[in-house]
């Protein structure tokens, strides 16, 4: 009787270990999804996103891809080959461009029709999106998801500044921001030969805007290499304001007022976070957080006086303001695609869930939490955040916080700007609600490619535009030298190589996709 | 293997006895080459047979029988490449030195090595030796960053203390091969040395005392004792060297290029890598197979001339 | 002349103590990378953002290590376990296999020696790429399978080409003795070549440890599973900055230590590197003085 009694025991214990599980199962559906590693590191840290599960009653099993973007498409298509496709990927729009007519991936326009009402809507509301998604059949192939549009901010040492008596205000022009410098260099580079005011990582190249002449596109006109370059490493020389910029950059190279190394291209992440920790370097044009990154990590630590600030963009002598390179609406390179061979079962899922996001009580969860909780709606309505941005983001790796960085990929879900730049320490948070404005921003677009246009563009582009960079670092430091002439032939070489080839075919896809 | 007989009775006898009377004869032999066959047939045949890629649009969508076969287009590609000169001249310059400055250097090293009488100071030297290669290219080419930084790295002060400029080497064209020739050898010498090292141990101690005793000194020592005795080592480690003539180690490649060496450090290899792993569109691989195939039917044209001249000039052909 | 007693007496002539330093120097010279990335891991996170810390730490910590290993993100226990079994497994079936493989085809009388030799050759010289590779193995079901590790690799060329030649170089005198006993093929493979081997497995074994131990794309491409991954991979993602969207990490605090992102690449880069570099000195002792008693067939 005993020995009944305790198998009948082991027997309840064991199927209670498996039936809890499958109780604790989502109620409402479950899916896979092939993602970047770091993509989902940071999805599983994130308290919003739990919450959103609950909410839907969704569970998503997240499968891990590589950390390399370029080692994620490689491997979806090795899914692909072998069979092994999670429900759904997150690859790029010229994969399911290309391999959703070929049966890979799953047409959602009727699905979005039946099950997801608020992506629906979002469509219809926003027709440069509407364009990107749906090829010319009406089929939507992959959902891309928004991005916040932000552009590089000038940080600078405020207390440099100072000391050297420099009133940022009156930094306006381009050429002010040039005296500045000789300034800065005047003053904190008389004893140290290390010090170069303006000072940066990898490619010194980013300043084209400054000179009105950045790449750009239209359906007039494809100016420089647009494609992959729409906001960092943005330039056009074949534009007449070229010459004016490497010739400026020139003289900031020979007067030292920009770090040589940086120039040459061997100046990297570390040397640079180094550089401006140790009092080497003044101003940068970097990623919009930056400015504040050196706050937190060493700054003040290092030298108490430390204190960074954000300098206005720079204006044209007759004050208009000069726009800068900015980040595309929607990212093309985090497209939600669904397996083909996915029941419609899990395509509902899938939808539903994503759809979640796009509906308002999603939007403002993923956008700002849960009320009460990480943020409260204050007297005028509006919303702030109560949960500290420094504190939440310095919780160690693997423990849950509150976060709200809508530029990395979590869920392929609008975004709310608004929230976006308030979600950040009050330094940025400020810059951005200054400087993040239509005027001061140039409009990025997603420009989507046929499969031949993909192949001789990423031919062409190979080669010319590191040509290109190298070309141009060549006259700036001085190697090769600078005259109207050469400049020409430099012109003419980049041409022969393709370039002129890479603008027009830019704006064939741009024409075929936006003139309407 | 006996010579075919030219009697009209053996003559009758069909391949296919031939062969099972050789397997008769031989079955041991030809049980214990099984699995390497297996693999042989399995695992490289069938990847070399998949470069037909080469002649498609390759899809992984489609698949290798499903996607649109296109001939030697990709080939036309690649040779039509206005950028193609350039690039084959630093592939093959990059790859000329991996086999005159580094191959030697190993050889040398063992050579030298071997002369060191104590037991543990060889073994400890040989084990320091082989360290070098388990660094990955990112750690190394950090350092070598350090060492050479223009403002504060150890080679730069020196030359500042005898009066001399700072030079950026990191960003200089010309420097581009040294540096990378340098941590070639850096990173394979003791890696390579290994089988010299092995050889030698199989050398008759007696011909060094025969030696000695006709007053030969160290040098005549190494050069007609220890020299002679790896010659065969030499001849198949140059062959399987120029074998892999055209593999650069890319990632040591893709961290010390910069725009302003790119006259010099951008090779075949580190296009094709913009190309079908970097660009916004497509993963061409079509492509890169294409460029492979030309890459390779040229490496091996290399080993059979190789070979060939091994053969002639010291019997010692490798197939 | 007859002072070649000099010969049997440890003296140091110019030429031994010259050797000898410069040896010394090239190996000291060559540990000093490995040293280097253990001194990254231990410095302090702040000096070590100012870019103090050029040849020797500054500041001491082994936190960047005990982050790793404490870390739930990763798994270094299972990394290292796999890691481990892949290499001794891999490393077996590869000696065997390839030893011979290698002997068949340096024996006279195996007629078919030069057909699969030149099949080996070609197969290793013609560089097929990842794809294609994908593709078949894909057909054996090696996706997200362990044996991915240790079949395919069983037989790398060169390592075949060095174990052929070296069996060739035994001299025909020992294998005809055996066969005028009466030994069959593969009694003389194991009483007469394998004894004489030690020197070239521990060789060729060695080369394919580093090999395997070392190998990031085979397992990048086809271990998926958590369970399978090597060490490697495990800690690829130590530190998790995001170039593309440049969310950058922010740095650790351990206690009142700072941790930042290059302590812990280094000290993820010394734990996977450690453990293989600690083998060869074990290695070593297979390298006995020849056996033989004639010298090598040069």
């Amino acid at each position: 009787m005993k020995k009944l009694l305790s198998t009948l025991l082991a027997a309840t214990l064991l199927l209670s270990l498996v039936a809890v599980p499958a109780l604790a199962e989502a109620p409402n559906g479950t899916y896979t999804m092939f993602m970047r590693s770091t993509y989902i590191d940071w999805i599983k840290e994130l308290k919003w996103y739990d919450e959103a599960e609950t909410r839907t009653g969704i569970h998503v099993d997240y499968v891990y891809g590589p950390e390399e973007f370029a080692d994620c498409y490689a491997e979806v298509d090795q899914r692909i080959l072998s069979n092994t496709l999670t429900d759904a990927v997150m690859t790029k729009l010229t994969q399911t461009n290309v391999y959703g007519p070929d049966g890979v991936f799953a047409d959602l326009a009727p699905y979005i029709e039946k099950y997801a009402p608020n992506i629906k809507a979002y469509i219809e509301e926003n027709p440069a999106y509407k364009a990107l998604v749906t090829n010319d059949k009406g089929a939507i192939y992959g959902l891309c998801k928004e991005t916040p549009i932000f552009a590089d901010l000038i940080g600078y040492r405020v207390d440099h500044f100072e000391k050297a008596g420099i009133d940022p205000e009156k930094v306006i022009t381009v050429k002010d921001f040039t005296e500045a410098l000789r300034t800065l260099k005047a003053y904190w580079g008389k004893d140290n030969p290390n010090y170069y005011p303006l000072t940066g990582r990898d490619s010194a190249l980013r300043f084209a805007a400054w000179f009105s002449c950045p790449a750009t596109i239209s359906t007039e006109e494809s100016n420089g290499v647009y494609i992959g370059h729409y906001k960092d490493g943005s330039f056009d020389i074949l534009n007449d304001n070229a010459y004016t910029m490497i010739e400026t950059m020139k003289t900031w190279y020979d007067e030292d007022l920009i770090n040589p190394e940086w120039v040459a291209g061997t100046f990297s992440e570390g040397d640079w976070e180094a550089a401006m920790l140790n009092g080497n370097g003044s101003i940068f044009y970097d990623y919009y957080t930056r400015a504040q990154w050196f706050m937190v990590n060493g700054g003040p630590a290092n030298d108490p006086d430390f204190k960074m600030g954000v300098l206005n963009f720079l204006k044209n002598e007759d004050g208009s303001v000069i726009p800068v390179t900015s980040s595309m609406p929607y990212n093309d390179e985090v497209v939600t695609a669904i397996n083909a061979k996915a029941s419609e079962e899990t395509i509902k899922t899938i939808l539903t869930f994503l759809d979640y996001f796009y509906s308002e009580e999603g939007q403002i969860l993923a956008n700002y939490g849960v009320e009460n909780v990480s943020f409260k709606v204050d007297e005028q309505g509006e919303k702030v955040f109560i949960v500290d941005y420094n504190q939440e983001e310095a919780t160690p790796a693997g423990e849950k916080r509150w976060s709200f960085l809508s530029d990395r990929l979590t869920v392929c879900k609008p975004v709310d700007d608004e929230a976006f730049f308030k979600w950040n320490d009050a330094l940025i948070a400020e810059a951005a609600s200054r400087l993040f404005t239509e005027d001061n921003m140039i409009t990025a677009y997603a420009i989507k490619l046929t499969d031949e246009q993909s192949m001789e563009l990423s031919n062409l582009i190979a080669s010319v535009y590191d040509a290109e960079v190298a070309g141009m670092t060549a006259f700036i430091t001085g190697s090769s030298e600078l005259t109207n002439d050469s400049w020409k032939a430099f012109q003419e070489q980049m041409n022969n190589l393709g370039l002129r080839r890479i603008e027009e075919i830019q704006l064939e896809a741009f024409r075929a996709q936006y003139a309407e | 293997m006996k010579a075919m007989s030219s009697h009209p009775a053996a003559n009758k006898r069909t391949l296919w006895e031939r062969i099972m009377r050789d397997i008769k004869r031989n079955r041991q032999l030809y049980l214990l080459i099984i699995p390497g066959f297996l693999l042989l047939v399995l695992f490289k045949i069938g990847p070399v047979g998949a470069m037909v890629i080469a002649f498609q649009n390759f899809r992984a969508s489609r698949g290798l029988w499903g996607s649109q076969w296109v001939g030697i287009t990709n080939f036309e590609r690649i040779i039509n490449d206005p950028y193609i000169l350039t690039l084959t001249k630093n592939t093959v310059i990059l790859a000329v030195l991996s086999v005159v400055v580094v191959f030697p250097i190993p050889i040398i090293f063992a050579l030298f090595l071997n002369e060191v009488k104590s037991k543990r100071l060889h073994g400890f030297i040989q084990s320091m030796s082989f360290l070098p290669y388990f660094i990955s290219a990112a750690v190394m080419v950090s350092i070598l960053s350090t060492l050479l930084s223009p403002s504060s790295g150890l080679v730069n002060n020196l030359i500042r203390a005898s009066g001399g400029k700072s030079i950026n080497f990191m960003s200089q064209p010309e420097w581009f091969r040294p540096l990378y020739v340098l941590l070639e050898i850096w990173q394979t010498f003791g890696y390579s040395a290994i089988i010299y090292i092995a050889a030698m141990t199989a050398i008759d101690p007696a011909l060094y005392e025969a030696a000695e005793m006709d007053g030969a000194n160290r040098w005549k020592k190494m050069w007609h004792i220890t020299l002679p005795s790896i010659a065969t080592s030499v001849i198949v480690m140059l062959i399987i060297s120029v074998g892999n003539i055209f593999t650069v180690n890319l990632d040591r490649i893709l961290i010390m290029y910069n725009p302003s060496t790119y006259s010099t450090a951008d090779v075949i290899q580190t296009y094709v890598y913009r190309i079908a792993f970097q660009s916004k569109g497509f993963p061409d691989y079509s492509y890169s197979a294409a460029v492979n195939v030309l890459k390779s039917v040229i490496a091996f044209i290399l080993v059979m001339g190789v070979n060939k001249i091994a053969d002639k000039a010291a019997d010692a052909r490798l197939f | 002349m007859l002072n070649y007693s000099h010969h049997k007496h440890h003296r140091l002539s110019l030429f031994d103590g010259v050797n000898e330093l410069f040896l010394l120097l090239v190996s000291l010279l060559c540990v000093y990378p490995f040293l280097y990335v253990f001194f990254v891991a231990c410095s302090d996170g702040a000096s070590l953002a100012l870019g103090q810390v050029t040849f020797l730490p500054k500041g001491f910590q082994l936190l960047s290590f005990q982050y790793i290993f404490d870390n739930p993100r990763f798994n270094v226990g299972t990394g290292l376990i796999n890691s481990f079994l892949y290499t001794l497994g891999g490393t077996a079936v590869a000696l065997f296999v390839t030893y011979i493989t290698a002997f068949v085809l340096s024996r006279k009388r195996f007629v078919h020696r030069h057909w699969i030799m030149r099949l080996f050759i070609i197969t290793w010289v013609f560089d097929a790429g990842i794809i294609p590779q994908y593709i078949i193995y894909n057909a054996f079901s090696f996706v997200d399978n362990p044996l991915v590790m240790i079949i395919p690799g069983a037989i790398n060329t060169q390592f075949l080409i060095i174990a052929r030649t070296f069996l060739l170089g035994i001299p025909d005198e020992l294998e005809e003795a055996a066969f005028i006993d009466g030994a069959s093929d593969l009694q003389i493979l194991f009483r007469v070549f394998l004894p004489l081997s030690t020197t070239i497995l521990a060789t060729v074994g060695t080369f394919y440890a580093v090999s395997i131990w070392n190998q990031y794309l085979i397992p990048q491409i086809y271990l998926k599973s958590d369970k399978y991954r090597t060490i490697q991979q495990v800690l690829k993602n130590v530190v998790v900055t995001d170039g593309a969207s440049d969310t950058t990490f922010v740095n650790v605090t351990v206690g009142d230590v700072t941790l930042n992102q290059h302590n812990l690449k280094a000290a993820a880069i010394f734990v996977t590197m450690l453990p293989i570099v600690l083998v060869y000195p074990f290695v070593q002792k297979y390298f006995k003085k020849g056996v033989l008693l004639g010298s090598v067939k040069g």
